[in-house]
């Protein structure tokens, strides 16, 4: 188990600074001057241009420019807009509202997800089974932001049970866009389930379990569940860091003030230090939550850590 | 050893007498005669598939939706770029099915034209990203060891990267965007999945017997790969394939949504729904139109992919 | 959390809820059992007609190819077919006079691991991979017993000690695939005795295994057997083992008995021409120099039966009436049935 640790840690190294240096790299390698886009049409001293060069590194070499900003970001310093505001601030600012939302999402698509998924599994080719999988395509099939607007439109316009947009309305403000953000999740938990579970029914353990003389609650909720869980406690991982990442366009339909937002809005600024800096922070969390579901993996699957 | 008859007409009387657990399916199919199984399966899928309801729906959406793209004077006399002003935001009528744009052109025929686009987008980006995917994931399966692991390290830094948020960062830093760096951009974010997928294809077909077969033969490594890897170890590509045709339609239509995408005039689903997204209340035929067009040529995608899936891999079931 | 189960204790264990046992009925009676698998491709009938008894302390094989419908029965009787597509469409399965297959699944879960226990072919395949062995012994008395978890511990540990495994209190930790091919089948066997069965259930037990370990675990079941006075149903295609610890045998050709007898009867001279041929298939030091006979052909496919008696394409004793008529199994005296037209016969050359 040790070992199997230290292995998943020394992985995830490289991975982490060859994704920063990507981002890096895509953001600041292609041409563009960001200081004069900064101005924008005014034209800027040069004693001003150089002052602003130097202290965003941006006339050193790019490797160095790279180097500096990654020991920068391992002690938490993700640098500071054009305007002199630390990155980490804006961050600090918006991540709340983006981890609340989140959070829901992640709990609704956990939530419907798994009873759906066990349901059809239990019964696979029954009714249930075939709503499941027929619904789950169609929820997959709807791109999020025609949903977003669907239910912007039925159900906080025509029928007004929800606040339509904005946080004024305090937690139910976070409701919908939740609905809207974990349904496409939750059609994969859904599936994944379904198929995982309904494989292990037929495994032959789960045949002695019932030789056993368990009870089918037993047999079902214990022997066939902790090993069906496995491959949809990897997607849940994977899809935690991707629910903060896919945040953008839920955030946009129903204006909410998260990162996602954000993000947009410094890329239409080109504020690259921003853009760098949340979606650096977004792919750190993402890695994270691999490595936790690597851990859990790990205890879930006795056979993984003697890998 | 001398005896060069073939197994069966030897007659043993243990053949298939090392017990398996008996399952019905199991009794009632007989071995596959064919060594790479790959005609059988095909065909057995094609018998299957023919019968799906699922899968026939799914192909004639994605017939319709290819029509539509190569010929969408077939379906709309009007001309979606002549627009009479006057006729702005106008609602759906008899004459006009879907109603007018801001603009005052012909929604029917806009949404019509708008499957072009996405159409061709979808295929491009999954055929170039499906071809990268399968040089790479041969390269890695098959020969393994280095090369192997920097590719293997090269996806997990590729995976770290949300496809949205990546689309995002790169395509706003274009200035012009039009098909092709829209799709280099999907095809750049889009291949890792399948490469992981060819990748553990190749890995299993490459110990097949005949494939050591070939090898023992004198194949060269190119031979081997094309003719005995490749046609074993290309199912899940091919499902996945038409997944994703559906997935990458639905992500060109965000992007052009979040106006990082496609820039007018171009004519998309994507950019209607943004253009529809300010006026949802006086206007809402103006995003259900082409959301509903986009969300069935997905789900025809989504759909067939599910069955080919259910056909081609017995496992599943 | 501990449970208190209503059939706890030793005193309760003579009956299963509300069930009234025949004192004077056999351990295990399976009459006419049908089983049909529905599949894609048609009705499977993986059992037609399958019936046979096991006294108390008697040992039973059934033998078979794969396919012959063996395993099918007793998972019939244990009540674990898959269902879909398995079915069980007739006859009866009597534990000591209560016909299984009229209880409701409440009471008959009841009777599995308490009464009746089932020892798998495959043990890796069959122990839970994610759980401790000892875990998985221990839930027997956990969940059967109401047993608090540290004396569960220590009669799993007492059980792991009797089925001969060492270092049985180190080994209580381990996970399935950190044990040997031989060690997972003794934890199977000491899960499947944990609640002292009356009736046990070895499906291939040895087939997964290295030849000595076989010989091994096979000494380990007989002796055990002995000890406890279970009744046993060995399902096997392995005929040594057949002859070696088993009193009475009945061979299966798809779906049917075709023949049973005492294993001493059957080995002496077989009344069925595939028993036969099966005899004449294995190699014994005394043949050495003569060679094998295979039974020619494969097995059959059950989803289009040969008309007439199943085994006769297969048959070299087969008349025009073979293709015609199926043999029913016939009473020959002796406690032998057969199911060959020419049962008589086929005695005559057997000796």
């Amino acid at each position: 188990m040790g070992r199997y640790m230290i292995r998943r840690l020394l992985q995830f190294i490289p991975v982490f600074l060859g994704a920063t240096f990507l981002i890096f790299a895509l953001v600041f390698l292609i041409p563009g001057d960001p200081i004069r886009a900064l101005s924008g049409d005014k034209p800027m001293p040069p004693s001003v241009h150089a002052a602003l060069e130097e202290r965003y590194n941006l006339n050193k070499p790019f490797w160095q420019q790279y180097t500096l900003y990654v020991t920068g970001v391992v002690q938490g310093d993700f640098g500071e807009d054009f305007r002199g505001r630390q990155v980490v601030d804006i961050m600090r600012e918006r991540i709340p509202v983006t981890f609340k939302l989140a959070m829901y999402a992640f709990a609704f698509e956990i939530v419907i997800g798994l009873t759906a998924g066990v349901m059809a599994g239990l019964r696979k080719g029954g009714f249930v089974d075939n709503l499941v999988r027929v619904s789950t395509l169609v929820v997959i099939s709807i791109p999020i932001f025609v949903l977003g607007f669907m239910a912007q439109l039925l159900i906080g316009v025509r029928l007004g049970w929800l606040p339509v947009s904005g946080l004024g309305a305090g937690t139910s403000s976070f409701i919908m866009p939740a609905i809207v953000l974990g349904s496409l999740s939750l059609a994969y938990i859904a599936r994944l389930t379904r198929t995982s579970l309904a494989e292990n029914m037929r495994a032959d353990y789960v045949r002695t379990a019932t030789a056993k003389g368990l009870k089918r609650s037993r047999v079902v909720g214990v022997h066939a569940m902790r090993n069906s869980m496995i491959p949809v406690i990897t997607f849940l991982g994977v899809d935690l860091g991707a629910l903060m990442g896919g945040a953008i366009i839920t955030e946009g339909i129903f204006n909410l003030p998260g990162l996602g937002n954000a993000v947009f809005t410094a890329v239409t600024r080109q504020e690259g230090t921003v853009v760098v800096g949340i979606v650096t922070f977004l792919v750190l969390l993402f890695l994270l939550s691999n490595l936790i579901v690597d851990v859990l993996y790990a205890v879930l699957d006795p056979r993984i850590r003697y890998e | 050893m001398s005896d060069l008859r073939r197994p069966e007409q030897v007659a043993e009387p243990d053949t298939e007498f090392a017990g398996h657990t008996e399952v019905a399916e199991e009794l009632v199919e007989p071995p596959q005669a064919d060594p790479a199984g790959t005609t059988s399966l095909w065909s057995d899928a094609w018998r299957e598939l023919r019968s799906s309801p699922l899968f026939l729906a799914s192909l004639a959406l994605v017939v319709l939706f290819g029509l539509m793209a190569a010929a969408p004077q077939l379906f709309t006399s009007a001309d979606p770029r002549s627009c009479v002003l006057s006729n702005s935001l106008q609602r759906p009528s008899a004459e006009h099915w879907f109603g007018f744009d801001l603009q005052g052109c012909d929604y029917y025929a806009r949404t019509v034209y708008g499957a072009r686009i996405s159409m061709s987008i979808g295929v491009t980006v999954i055929a170039f990203a499906a071809f990268v995917a399968i040089v790479l994931g041969s390269i890695a399966g098959y020969f393994g060891g280095v090369l192997d692991a920097v590719i293997a390290r090269i996806t997990d830094i590729w995976f770290a990267i949300p496809t949205i948020l990546g689309g995002i960062v790169i395509l706003s830093l274009l200035g012009n965007r039009g098909f092709f760096q829209v799709s280099l951009v999907l095809v750049i974010l889009g291949w890792p999945t399948m490469l992981r997928l060819y990748r553990s294809s190749v890995l299993s077909v490459k110990e097949m017997d005949y494939v050591e077969a070939a090898r023992a033969l004198g194949a060269s490594d190119f031979r081997i790969l094309t003719k005995h890897i490749l046609p074993n170890a290309i199912t899940p590509v091919i499902i996945y394939g038409a997944i994703s045709i559906g997935v990458i339609i639905s992500a060109e239509a965000a992007l052009s949504f979040l106006g990082v995408g496609l820039q007018l005039p171009a004519i998309s689903w994507g950019l209607m729904i943004s253009g529809a997204q300010t006026r949802i209340l006086q206007a809402p035929h103006l995003l259900l139109f082409p959301g509903l067009f986009l969300s069935l040529a997905v789900f025809g995608f989504i759909l067939m992919g599910d069955a080919l899936r259910d056909a081609l891999d017995p496992k599943g079931r | 959390m501990k449970r208190v189960v209503t059939d706890a204790g030793p005193a309760a264990r003579e009956s299963v809820e509300g069930v009234d046992f025949d004192p004077n009925a056999p351990l295990l009676e399976v009459t006419d059992l049908h089983v049909e698998f529905r599949t894609r491709a048609g009705v499977v009938k993986a059992n037609d007609g399958v019936s046979y008894q096991l006294g108390k302390g008697e040992t039973m094989a059934i033998v078979g190819e794969s396919g012959s419908g063996k395993t099918v029965s007793a998972q019939a009787v244990m009540g674990i077919i898959d269902t879909p597509p398995g079915y069980v469409t007739n006859g009866s399965a009597r534990f000591r006079g209560v016909d299984l297959f009229q209880l409701p699944e409440s009471e008959r879960r009841g009777f599995r691991g308490e009464k009746m226990a089932m020892i798998f072919q495959d043990a890796l395949s069959a122990l839970n991979p994610v759980f401790r062995v000892g875990w998985q012994i221990a839930e027997m008395y956990r969940q059967h017993r109401g047993a608090s978890k540290s004396e569960a511990r220590q009669k799993s540990i007492e059980l792991l000690d009797r089925v001969k495994i060492p270092g049985a209190k180190e080994r209580f930790d381990s996970y399935p695939h950190e044990f040997s091919g031989g060690m997972r089948q003794r934890a199977m066997i000491a899960m499947a005795l944990a609640l002292d069965p009356e009736v046990l259930i070895a499906d291939e037990p040895t087939t997964a295994l290295d030849v000595t370990v076989q010989a091994q675990i096979m000494k380990l079941l007989a002796d055990l057997q002995a000890e406890t006075g279970m009744g046993m149903i060995l399902i096997t295609h392995d005929l040594a083992v057949v002859a070696e610890v088993t009193d009475r045998a009945a061979v299966m050709y798809a779906g049917r008995i075709v023949e049973e007898g005492t294993t001493r009867q059957l080995f002496k001279g077989p009344l069925h021409p595939y028993t036969l041929g099966l005899m004449n298939s294995i190699a014994t030091p005394e043949q050495k120099g003569t060679s094998l006979i295979p039974i020619p052909g494969s097995p059959p496919d059950l989803l289009h039966l040969p008309t007439g008696c199943p085994f006769h394409p297969r048959c070299i004793y087969a008349q025009a009436v073979c293709a015609e008529v199926r043999p029913p199994l016939r009473d020959l005296g002796d406690h032998r049935t057969s199911a060959c037209h020419f049962a008589e016969e086929v005695a005559e050359v057997g000796r």
